[in-house]
């Protein structure tokens, strides 16, 4: 009943691959996110805007999304307000703010509009892997 | 007395001071004179009954509101400093000017007073002038270094990354993580060149200049600004020729451009970097494919003005690189290719 990734099989295991979204303007950030948290095993897709990034939540339907705040059209905090906004999601995505700006005034601006985590960078994979882990 | 005499010829004064304002002015409006005049007037001529009738002034007319009103106004309409310095000086000088035509002998208390007068608005009218030019200074500073923290990040994140995957072993060394991380490297020494020039050329340092073999400078530049897209890049600079200007300012000039120019160009387009001696110049133009330009050209050279709503890039950018050029005593500008492109043109002096 609820959306939490895809069932796939390796190795006769029954695995599950949490989705992730990655909304992030530059192009290298969203290719290296993509080939790392795919080595790490979660189902990636990426957008370049805010409002593609809103339109993907509704069709991937993921169980996180990571945005960075500086981005074109409606920035991070804008994207991440109307996001838990939306009512047809039966489970609310993890919110991940990714991020150069880590001004106090930032961080409490980030958990104002919903996120759950505001990680700053540069970053390590291990990092997201920690904050995604418990999904 | 002063203040009969100021009484007397308040309009001819004032009529005069906006006529050497318009003279000084000729391409601003007549709107723009935020006219302070007549109630500097009316101020002197208050101050002089005060000090007939009262002994002890309890502050000199020109520190008033209006001469903040007047340095305020000037600064927020881009005039310099020394305009309002002539402002003044066009008071004193009317004033002067009426009192001989009229053959009105002025005392030596009533220049006195006048003297006074003039100085205390004029030293108001500066500082406010001068606070509001500090305050932009620094808040354009901090915007500036906010983008370039801000672009700093996002390269050392790239890199961050890329490299955690090469050292995995997971991905290989010819791998697109292998040409990611070497162009967050280039990015990242692409930034710190920028920033040593912009450094450079606010504090005023003179341009070091050496011979610089301009194909080979470019050929450089093309091969560590590595294109994210599928662009291509065509060089047709004449083989040795030969520019003098700063190795680092000309460098991070052209970097920009070319940058900038693959950031802007439409997919499979090209980018074409000409130079050729033109009489004592040297030309180089970066013709890009990024459509036509939206909005005046001019307009790009501002501060933090982007060309487009994808804002990457640390703003300052094209700002910098007319100042690296104009800092070799040559110029920057653009020309619009509507619907197509546009050309960026440097002239720069063969000799600085």
């Amino acid at each position: 009943m609820v959306n939490v990734g895809t069932q796939g099989s390796a190795s006769g295991r029954v695995v599950w691959k949490p989705r992730v979204l990655v909304v992030d303007d530059n192009k290298d950030i969203r290719i290296t996110l993509e080939i790392g948290l795919s080595m790490l095993g979660y189902e990636v897709q990426t957008a370049e805007d805010g409002l593609t990034g809103l339109e993907q939540v509704s069709q991937f339907r993921p169980d996180a999304v990571m945005i960075d705040l500086a981005l074109p059209l409606i920035n991070g905090w804008e994207l991440a307000r109307r996001l838990r906004r939306l009512s047809f999601l039966q489970r609310q995505p993890r919110l991940i703010a990714i991020t150069g700006m880590g001004a106090p005034a930032h961080r409490a601006r980030s958990a104002a509009s919903g996120f759950d985590h505001h990680l700053l960078k540069p970053f390590k994979l291990s990092e997201i892997d920690r904050l995604l882990s418990t999904l | 007395m002063l203040h009969e005499f100021l009484s007397l010829y308040r309009n001819d004064i004032v009529g005069r001071c906006e006529a050497h304002y318009q003279l000084r002015n000729p391409s601003r409006p007549r709107d723009e004179l935020l006219n302070t005049i007549p109630e500097f007037v009316d101020e002197i001529i208050k101050a002089e009954r005060r000090e007939a009738g009262i002994p002890e002034r309890s502050s000199l007319p020109g520190d008033t509101e209006e001469a903040r009103k007047l340095g305020e106004h000037r600064f927020r309409r881009g005039f310099k400093i020394c305009d309002v310095v002539s402002d003044y000086g066009t008071i004193c000088q009317v004033i002067g000017e009426i009192a001989i035509e009229h053959a009105v002998e002025l005392d030596g208390r009533s220049y006195k007073l006048l003297n006074e007068c003039i100085d205390s608005g004029l030293s108001q009218a500066i500082t406010t002038y001068y606070e509001l030019a500090v305050a932009r200074g620094q808040q354009e500073f901090a915007e500036w270094f906010g983008f370039l923290a801000h672009e700093l990040r996002n390269s050392l994140a790239t890199a961050v990354l890329a490299y955690s995957f090469l050292r995995s072993g997971e991905v290989a060394l010819e791998s697109k993580t292998a040409r990611i991380l070497e162009r967050s490297f280039n990015q990242l020494e692409a930034l710190v060149s920028q920033t040593l020039a912009t450094v450079q050329l606010k504090s005023g340092v003179p341009p070091s200049t050496e011979q610089i073999a301009l194909l080979e400078l470019v050929e450089d530049i093309k091969t560590t600004t590595l294109a994210e897209r599928d662009i291509a890049v065509i060089i047709k600079i004449d083989p040795g020729l030969r520019v003098e200007a700063d190795p680092r300012l000309l460098g991070s000039a052209l970097t920009n451009l070319l940058q900038n120019a693959m950031k802007f160009t439409r997919a499979e387009g090209r980018i074409e970097v000409r130079g050729h001696r033109e009489h004592a110049r040297v030309r180089i133009e970066v013709e890009d494919e990024c459509g036509g330009l939206v909005g005046p050209p001019e307009a790009l050279f501002e501060p933090f003005v982007q060309r487009a709503s994808k804002r990457r890039g640390v703003g300052l950018g094209l700002t910098i690189t007319r100042n690296a050029i104009e800092a070799h005593g040559g110029t920057l500008t653009v020309r619009d290719l509507p619907g197509k492109g546009c050309i960026f043109t440097i002239l720069l002096p063969l000799e600085v």
